[in-house]
């Protein structure tokens, strides 16, 4: 099967001015040195080469700067690569973006796609015409997903007056209206609150699997990549340090293990458990478990001996923790 | 084509509808008139300027009356356009199908179209009311004036959106607007009759796009003959129209590309 978003070796480098052009250091340039020895190049993304399956999940995940944002503007065609090849829907997204655009949709989280003084409906009016839905099919779809996402009485507000999470659902309902089989999402949780944000990610993953809509979402937020995604492919300072499942990179970079206890007893002197204790409070206590060199089993053993348990459990620590050794790893590997 | 037209109508009647019910904006704009002409009123009544231009204060107020109803009705499209190239915004908008400068001319003809609408109608009112007489013209010739105003509108709407995309390189498009609005302004005779400039200064307006797009589409208002036949207004706008077409066309390619390198 043809991948619905291919990329081979992409690269794109800015040019950074170090000075600006003034009367004065123009007069200056022009007589001691040549212009390009201003000019500093800086690789935003560098090399990167990945392959999208259609109607895959994939979150694209990174620090900031690490190139994730750039890497979308140039899938979506609307920043050109510096070389390497893009292909979407198997089109050229900066030579073919006027086609292509009916094909994808993106939300950008800082952006809107609605018009700001208008109300909701009259923007997805607007869209439906812009992207030559027939005002039937338009009406059905938009009924049935005004539903999904609840908006209902939101569709007659200005898109001013919505609060950020209630403009997000109406974006991601202006996404959908013309049936995209590409979706980007460009930190689409970035300032929303916890119940926005489970919100968001269940209607997206909900959306994408009826719909067989390949997904392409950034985000600083492990949170979108586990909920919502079955792949995730980090990148840090332009380049990919990890693509493959989600579990995968579980296996691949979780070494250790917590330990979460609850005691009968308040206190208790935990001196005879040879693990370093992350957490301790009155009844409960957090143990870190390498298990690379500790056997679980033996480690439990342990702790089940020193106190008089109430409850045990083994959790993995939080992604974020995962992901920031990645980023550490790969930092020392290049030297930054 | 049946799309596209849909689409650009869409935006075009989207935009006249927004206009239309933006009631403090329209207010704005024809109070402006309405002071505009009382003043003039009162000073070429004080100073005998219709002696001095050899025009009957009425018509030369029928004049500045048609010059501002055109002028009035073109809409500030280029600082939205410069605010959305600032923001980052223009690049976002490239991702929907369709021309973006498109769209902006399309938004831009659906609020001259209202503006020119709601300046008429005051414009004609307060001038009748000041003057107490129509111009001497039939209604016909006299229709055809404010609709050959409107599509100069129009046609200043192509030029003010190739002036909001300048911003891509400038940042800022303020400077050139004013400066186009100024040498409108004078060029274009907003004031007076292009007939009483100096003969050097007549003939360099002429190879400009000014009173082709103003004042020369006005003079009829001046009566006893004043201006050129209707059917050389018509070719004189439609060729500006097609030459700011060309000239936009360009300016948004070259925009656009230089967006994509970043």
């Amino acid at each position: 099967m043809d991948a619905a978003v291919s990329v081979a070796n992409l690269r794109k480098e800015f040019r950074v001015k170090a000075k600006r052009r003034t009367f004065a250091n123009l007069w200056q340039r022009k007589t001691t040195q040549a212009p390009s020895a201003k000019a500093k190049v800086f690789s935003a993304v560098d090399g990167i080469t990945f392959q999208i399956a259609p109607g895959e999940r994939v979150a694209f995940v990174g620090p900031n700067g690490a190139g994730k944002s750039t890497t979308i503007k140039m899938l979506s065609g609307i920043l050109a690569p510096t070389s390497g090849d893009v292909s979407v829907l198997g089109m050229i997204p900066t030579s073919e973006r006027s086609t292509l655009a009916y094909s994808i949709a993106a939300v950008f989280g800082q952006r809107s796609q609605l018009w700001y003084h208008l109300p909701v409906r009259d923007s997805w009016q607007l869209l439906g015409r812009i992207y030559g839905i027939p005002a039937k099919i338009h009406q059905q779809r938009l009924d049935t997903l005004c539903q999904k996402f609840g908006v209902g009485a939101l569709a007659d507000r200005p898109v001013k007056q919505l609060s950020l999470g209630e403009r997000m659902r109406c974006e991601l309902i202006g996404c959908f209206l013309h049936a995209p089989k590409v979706l980007f999402l460009d930190e689409p949780t970035i300032g929303l609150d916890v119940e926005a944000k489970g919100l968001m990610r269940d209607l997206v993953k909900d959306m994408c699997t009826k719909e067989g809509c390949t997904l392409l979402l950034t985000s600083h937020d492990t949170g979108d990549m586990e909920s919502v995604c079955d792949r995730v492919i980090i990148i840090n300072q332009g380049r990919v340090v990890f693509d493959g499942a989600v579990a995968a990179l579980r296996r691949r970079y979780v070494t250790q293990k917590i330990l979460a206890v609850n005691t009968y007893d308040r206190d208790v002197n935990w001196e005879s458990v040879a693990l370093p204790i992350l957490e301790r409070a009155a009844h409960s206590a957090k143990f870190a478990v390498d298990v690379q060199t500790t056997n679980l089993q033996e480690a439990m053993t342990q702790v089940l001996a020193a106190a008089k348990i109430v409850d045990l459990v083994v959790e993995d620590p939080p992604m974020e923790e995962t992901i920031k050794k990645i980023y550490a790893a790969t930092a020392m590997s290049t030297g930054a | 084509m049946k799309i596209i037209v849909a689409r650009f109508w869409a935006v075009a009647k989207q935009a006249f509808l927004r206009r239309m019910s933006s009631v403090l904006e329209q207010s704005g704009r024809t109070i402006l008139l309405a002071i505009i002409l009382c003043v003039w009123w009162k000073l070429w009544q004080a100073t005998d300027f219709g002696k001095f231009a050899g025009f009957r204060p009425k018509d030369a107020l029928w004049y500045l009356m048609a010059t501002e109803w055109i002028v009035l009705s073109i809409p500030y499209t280029h600082i939205d356009i410069e605010a959305e190239i600032r923001s980052g915004d223009f690049a976002f908008n490239l991702l929907r199908p369709g021309s973006y400068a498109g769209y902006q001319v399309a938004n831009g003809i659906g609020l001259s179209t209202a503006n020119w609408i709601a300046i008429g109608v005051v414009g004609i009112s307060v001038t009748y009311a000041l003057t107490g007489s129509l111009p001497d013209l039939t209604l016909a010739r006299f229709a055809s004036v404010g609709l050959l105003g409107l599509l100069a509108a129009w046609a200043c709407t192509l030029v003010m959106v190739t002036l909001g995309l300048l911003a891509v390189w400038t940042n800022d498009a303020t400077p050139f607007a004013w400066v186009w609005q100024k040498l409108q302004f004078v060029l274009g005779g907003l004031m007076f009759p292009l007939s009483i400039y100096p003969g050097w200064l007549k003939r360099l307006a002429e190879w400009t796009p000014f009173p082709h797009l103003l004042g020369n589409l006005a003079t009829p208002m001046l009566g006893s003959g004043e201006g050129g036949g209707l059917l050389m207004a018509v070719l004189q706008v439609g060729l500006w129209v097609a030459g700011f077409s060309l000239i936009l066309s360009f300016v948004f390619q070259r925009a656009v590309r230089r967006t994509l390198a970043g």
